[in-house]
């Protein structure tokens, strides 16, 4: 009897071990992948007088506030902000600090075993009383588990493994995030940069003389 | 001393037997070809459910959206769901419903897991957003059969898999 309870022991201590380990190597939230740069869509001319940002063009942004597995609620809009700005033929058409909004998509607190989630979308940036539309936004994602150590306490101990709960994800304000534009947005060049017509060579006096008859 | 050693065999064919095979599987999994996931139709995005091996491998997790199955997912298995850009939520239920929302973007995949946490009673099924790393981590995992697949349109069958990632003919050139 002795010797089963050994070898039991022994056999759960091992895969209790083994356990750790894995939860400990479990790591789950959403990389920034680099976001290559957009040429512009052959056969959409920009009109005259315009400056054009084109679809999928990246940006990077700048979360206006603190987010949270465990602060946030789904459906709840945040603001953000352009952190750099938005550049065509090198000339600033849309400036650093453009204020817009995204929204938390999903936000679940932990739980059992099981880390936080969070899934945040950006939704536009307010520029010139128009909106400049958002999408693909790179930021967020899963609390790192503690899955399999709850389940090791559970099989060993008992109780104690309701106790044991993942981690929250978190997103302080300042975060950077990456994403897209969603579709082409068409900016007028402000009247000032646009060059004035060539004005017609006024007549100057003496040449509008003449010689008397 | 007796039982010292008696504890300590047991510990050491555990500990072997828990890191033999994996590294076994590890050769035979890096011999293996990854798994190929079609790009979405045009103006389309696609979402792929995966459920890697492990606890609760006995519980259903069962992919539903607007009340209606898109999936079953069992242990090992994964499904790609083809569906228009916008806001989802989709719910898995058995003791407790979980529900996850993803923001699903035209062109792109999107990833998400099921896990079966524990439970007080029997497992419960966790629907959570997940990387294409972590897919391409979890190994060995097989295409969902098309019978346990829901009735409607949105979780491609293995035919459609399989056409998706077949060669396009090039177009003919021009006379």
């Amino acid at each position: 009897m002795k010797i089963f309870l050994s070898r039991t022991l022994g056999v759960v201590s091992a895969w209790w071990l083994t356990g750790v380990a894995a939860a400990a190597q479990t790591v789950s939230t959403v990389p920034l992948e680099p976001v290559p740069p957009v040429a512009a869509q052959p056969g959409e001319a920009c009109p005259a007088q315009s400056d054009c940002i084109a679809a999928l063009t990246p940006v990077v942004l700048k979360i206006g506030t603190l987010l949270g597995s465990r602060v946030s609620t789904s459906g709840e809009m945040f603001p953000l902000t352009l952190a750099e700005p938005l550049v065509v033929d090198g000339r600033v058409v849309v400036p650093a600090g453009t204020p817009g909004m995204g929204e938390v998509v999903h936000a679940k607190k932990t739980g059992l075993g099981v880390g936080g989630e969070l899934v945040l979308a950006a939704r536009y940036l307010d520029f010139a009383g128009q909106r400049i539309r958002l999408r693909s936004m790179q930021v967020g994602g899963k609390g790192k588990d503690n899955q399999t150590l709850s389940y090791a306490v559970g099989a060993t101990v008992g109780l104690p493994a309701l106790f044991i709960r993942g981690k929250h994800i978190e997103v302080p304000p300042g975060t950077l995030a990456e994403a897209k534009v969603a579709a082409r947005f068409v900016i007028p060049r402000p009247a000032q940069e646009t060059p004035a017509p060539q004005a017609a060579p006024t007549p100057s006096t003496s040449e509008g003389k003449t010689d008397g008859p | 001393m007796a039982l010292k050693l008696s504890a300590l065999i047991p510990l050491a064919l555990a500990a072997s037997l828990a890191t033999m095979p994996a590294q076994a599987a590890d050769k035979k999994d890096d011999d293996a070809a990854p798994i190929a996931l079609p790009a979405p139709p045009a103006g389309k995005g696609q979402i792929v459910f995966f459920r890697p091996g492990g606890m609760g491998f006995a519980v259903g997790c069962s992919v539903n959206e607007n009340g209606q199955k898109v999936s079953s997912l069992g242990a090992g298995k994964y499904f790609i769901m083809v569906t228009d850009p916008g806001k989802h939520e989709f719910t898995v239920k058995s003791e407790a419903k979980d529900a996850l929302a993803l923001e699903v973007e035209a062109d792109e995949t999107q990833f998400a897991k099921c896990r079966i946490k524990m439970g007080i009673m029997v497992g419960r099924p966790d629907l959570a957003p997940a990387t294409e790393a972590e897919f391409r981590e979890a190994k060995k995992l097989k295409l969902v059969d098309d019978e346990d697949m829901g009735p409607g349109p949105g979780a491609l069958r293995a035919a459609d898999v399989a056409a998706a990632l077949a060669p396009k003919p090039a177009p003919a050139p021009a006379p």
